[in-house]
C-alpha cells in the first residue's frame, strides 16, 4: 500500500525528517510514536500532499505510484486520507456542502455517479449518529465554532463518507476525554479492514488501547529509531523516550 | 482642484425652475426640490479633496450630459420591462422603471394598518404633508442629498401603524431600460415605522446591460420606539452605470435596525448608511457584501451614531475583489457624550483575487463617554492557503476549492441575512459570479 524509503523532507530550508524507511501493508494498522518536534506531522502532511514540504531525497510510493508528483486532491481521491490534527475552521462554507462535494470528487475520479442529495443525508446522518455527531454540524459552516471534540469527530466522519485505503490519523486522541476517545476509536474500528490501513501519529499510549496496532515505530529527530510490535508501546509508556536516545537507525542507513 | 466642481449639466434639464411645471407639486414636495436645488448650485459636486470623498471620484458625471425625462412620451414595450424584471421577492412590490413608478408592473397588497403608495401620488393627492419630515435622518444633506431633493418626484412611500407586523416584505425594484442618453433617476424613498410595528423592505436596483444611467437614491427610514426594520438592498446595475445610494436612519428608544447590503454592478457605486440611534436601548447592525470585477469601483460608506446609552451596534463588510476593480470601507461610529454602556464592534474585509485589485479601509471611533465597549478590526489579503489545502486533501480541486473559499467569505455575512428568498437570490448571484 505504501512504501516509503529513505525519505528527507525540509521545510524553509530546515531538514524535518532525515532518512525514513516505512512499509504498510494492506489492511496493517501502524502506530508512529515520538516526543514534540520529532517530525511525526510532517510526515502526515508529506503524505497527505502539502506543498510547503519539499521531498529532497528518497521516495514515498503508494499503490506503486510515486506520490512527490501528485496534487493533494489527486492523492485523496486516491484514497488517502489524513485527519488533521488541528482541523481548519472555515466560515461560510457549510460543512453538509464541503463533505457532498468531497464525496462526489472522489467518486467521480472512480468513475461513480455523485450521490444524491437525499442518499447523501441518510448516509450522513447514520454516520453521525455513530460517532456521537449532533445533526447541528451539518448546518454549521466547517469546523466553525466547533470544540476540539467536534473538530476531531468531524474528522473522523470525514473518514467514515469517504472511506479511503488509508487513513493517517494525526494526534487524532489528543483533546478527547475518555468517552470521546472510545467514541472515535470506534469510528476508527469500524472503518479498519482486510484492505484498509492506518497509521496512528500518537504522543501517548491511551489511544492504542483501544485501537490495536501491528506494528510500533518510534520517530526521534526525522528518524524512526526503533519498531516493534504493540509491545513497544506499552515499553514506551513504561519508560518514556529517554532509554531510546543513542539508538541512530532501526533499519539499514540511508545514504 | 477645488473641493468642489460646478456640475451644472447635472441640474440643466430642470431648466429655469423646479419641477413644479408638472402640476403635482404640493407645498412640501415643492420647498424639498427649491432647497435641493439651489443648495445644490451653490455647491456643485465634492472633489476628492473633500475627506469623505478621498477615494471616490464623481468628476467624470460633470462631464456627461445628462437629461431626465420622467414623462419620456415613447413609452416602453411592456413586453421588454416583463422580460428585464427580476423575480419578485414579495407578494408586495413597488416597480419603478427608469425612475418612474410603474402602476402596471406594481402589486400592492391591502393590509390593515399599512400604508402604501408612490411619492407622485402622495404628491398629487394633497398628502405631502408627510414629507415634512424628511431629513430629520441621516446627517446634514450633502451635494448629492441635494440634487436627489432637487428632483424629488417619485419613490415609495410607507408608513407602517403602531404595532403593525405586516408579515411580508414589501419589495422596490427600480429598474432602467433603454436609457441610451446618460439619464438620471433620483428616487426618494420615505418610510416610518410607527411605535412597535416590524417591517422589512427589500431595494433592488438593476438595468439592462446597454444603459447608460447615473442612479442618485435616498431611503429615509424612521424608527419609532419599539420599532423593528429590516432593509435589503441588492445592487446589480451594468457596468457603464454610476449608482449613489443613501440609506439614512433614525432610531428611536428600544428600536432594532437591520441593513443588508449585496453589491454587484456599477461601474461606480457609493452607499452611503447613516443610522442614528437617537433613544436608549436602541440596536443597529450594518451587514454588506461586495464582488467587484473588472474597472469596478465600490465605496461603503458607514456612519453610526450612538446618541444615548444602552445602545449596541455591529458592522461587518466582507468583499471579494477581481481585476483591476477597487473598494473603500469608511465606517465611522459616533459615541456621543453621555452614551454610557455603549456596545460596538465593527469588521472590514477584503479578499484580492487579482494583484491588479486594492482596497482603501478607513475605519473611524469617535468616543465622546465612558463606559463604552468599541472594537475595530479591517484586512486586506488573499485566500487562506491552509483552508485550501484542507478542503484539497479531502480530494476537492483547485479550482473548485478556490471558488468555495470564495463564496464562503461572502457567504459568512450572507448567513446573517434573515429574508431566505433574498439571501437565496444572492447566493444565485454569487454562484454565477464566482468563475475562478
Amino acid at each position: 500500500m505504501l512504501k516509503i524509503e529513505c525519505l528527507n523532507v525540509e521545510i524553509d530550508n530546515k531538514e524535518i525528517l532525515k532518512g525514513i524507511n516505512l512499509e504498510v501493508n494492506k489492511g496493517e494498522i501502524h502506530a508512529i510514536m515520538g516526543p514534540n518536534g520529532s517530525g511525526k506531522s510532517t510526515l502526515t502532511q508529506t503524505i497527505a500532499g502539502r506543498e510547503e514540504y519539499s521531498i529532497r531525497s528518497g521516495s514515498i510510493l503508494y499503490k506503486g505510484m510515486d506520490l512527490s508528483k501528485m496534487a493533494p486532491e489527486i492523492r485523496a481521491r486516491e484514497g488517502i486520507f489524513a485527519a488533521f490534527q488541528y482541523p481548519i475552521e472555515i466560515p461560510g462554507v457549510n460543512n453538509t456542502y464541503f463533505l457532498r462535494t468531497a464525496l462526489n470528487a472522489v467518486r467521480k475520479h472512480k468513475g461513480l455517479e455523485d450521490v444524491e442529495a437525499f442518499d447523501f443525508l441518510k448516509l450522513v446522518k447514520k454516520e453521525m449518529k455513530e460517532i456521537g455527531m449532533s445533526e447541528d454540524m451539518l448546518r454549521r459552516s466547517v469546523n466553525e465554532g466547533f470544540s476540539g471534540g467536534e473538530k476531531k469527530r468531524n474528522e473522523i466522519l470525514q473518514l467514515s463518507i469517504l472511506q479511503p485505503d488509508l487513513a493517517i490519523l494525526d494526534e487524532t486522541d489528543s483533546g478527547l476525554d475518555i468517552d470521546a476517545l472510545k467514541i472515535v476509536s470506534e469510528g476508527v474500528n469500524r472503518f479498519h479492514g482486510p484492505e484498509k490501513s492506518i497509521i496512528l501519529i500518537t504522543h501517548y499510549q491511551r489511544l492504542l488501547d483501544y485501537i490495536k496496532p501491528d506494528f510500533v515505530h518510534v520517530l526521534s529527530n526525522g528518524r524512526i529509531i526503533k519498531s516493534g510490535g504493540s509491545e513497544l508501546a506499552l515499553e514506551l509508556e513504561e519508560r518514556g523516550y529517554d532509554w531510546l536516545n543513542g539508538l541512530s537507525e532501526a533499519e539499514g542507513e540511508c545514504k | 482642484m477645488n473641493r468642489f466642481v460646478p456640475a451644472d449639466n447635472l441640474i440643466a434639464p430642470l431648466g429655469g425652475g423646479t419641477l413644479r411645471k408638472w402640476k403635482n407639486g404640493g407645498k412640501w414636495a415643492e420647498n424639498l426640490r427649491k432647497n435641493g436645488k439651489s443648495e445644490f448650485i451653490k455647491t456643485g459636486i465634492p472633489s476628492t479633496r473633500i475627506e469623505e470623498w478621498k477615494y471616490t471620484d464623481l468628476t467624470p458625471l460633470t462631464k456627461m450630459d445628462f437629461s431626465f425625462n420622467p414623462d419620456k412620451t415613447d413609452p416602453i414595450d411592456n413586453a421588454l420591462i416583463e422580460k428585464l424584471l427580476p423575480p419578485k421577492l414579495s407578494e408586495c412590490s413597488l416597480v419603478f422603471v427608469n425612475g418612474k413608478f410603474s402602476e402596471h408592473f406594481s402589486f400592492v397588497h391591502p393590509t390593515k394598518g399599512l400604508f402604501i403608495d408612490n411619492v407622485r401620488n402622495v404628491i398629487k393627492s394633497g398628502r405631502d404633508d408627510v414629507f415634512e419630515c424628511i431629513g430629520k435622518a441621516g446627517t446634514k444633506p450633502d451635494a448629492l442629498t441635494n440634487l436627489n431633493r432637487a428632483y424629488f418626484n417619485d419613490g415609495a412611500v410607507i408608513r407602517i401603524g403602531k404595532d403593525i407586523d405586516p408579515g411580508f416584505p414589501v419589495h422596490l425594484i427600480f429598474l432602467a431600460v433603454n436609457a441610451k442618453s446618460s439619464e438620471m433617476f433620483h428616487p426618494g424613498n420615505l418610510i416610518i415605522a410607527e411605535e412597535g410595528s416590524k417591517f422589512s423592505l427589500i431595494e433592488e436596483y438593476t438595468g439592462d446591460p446597454d444603459s447608460v444611467y447615473f442612479t442618485n437614491t435616498i431611503t429615509e427610514i424612521h424608527i419609532k420606539d419599539r420599532a423593528s426594520v429590516s432593509h435589503y438592498k441588492i445592487q446589480t446595475e451594468n457596468h457603464s452605470s454610476f449608482h449613489v445610494g443613501s440609506l439614512n436612519v433614525i432610531q428611536g428608544k428600544d428600536t432594532k435596525f437591520f441593513s443588508n447590503t449585496a453589491t454587484f454592478g456599477g461601474a461606480l457605486t457609493r452607499n452611503n448608511i447613516s443610522a442614528s440611534m437617537n433613544g436608549p436601548g436602541s440596536e443597529s447592525n450594518i451587514e454588506g457584501l461586495y464582488f467587484l470585477k473588472g474597472a469596478q469601483h465600490t465605496d461603503n460608506h458607514t456612519e453610526i451614531f450612538h446618541n444615548f446609552p444602552s445602545c449596541k451596534s455591529t458592522e461587518n463588510f466582507n468583499g471579494v475583489l477581481d481585476g483591476e476593480s477597487r473598494a473603500v470601507f469608511d465606517g465611522k461610529i459616533f459615541v456621543g457624550e453621555g452614551s454610557v454602556q455603549t456596545d460596538s464592534t465593527q469588521s472590514s474585509r477584503s479578499l484580492l483575487l487579482s494583484g491588479s485589485a486594492s482596497v482603501d479601509s478607513k475605519p473611524a471611533l469617535e468616543i465622546y463617554a465612558d463606559d463604552v465597549k468599541c472594537s475595530h478590526s479591517a484586512s486586506v489579503g488573499q485566500l487562506d492557503t491552509d483552508s485550501l489545502y484542507y478542503l484539497r486533501s479531502r480530494g476537492i480541486g483547485h479550482n473548485e476549492a478556490m471558488k468555495i473559499l470564495t463564496s464562503g467569505f461572502l457567504k459568512e455575512i450572507l448567513e446573517k441575512f434573515e429574508n431566505k428568498d433574498v439571501s437565496g437570490k444572492i447566493e444565485n448571484l454569487l454562484n454565477s459570479e464566482i468563475k475562478v
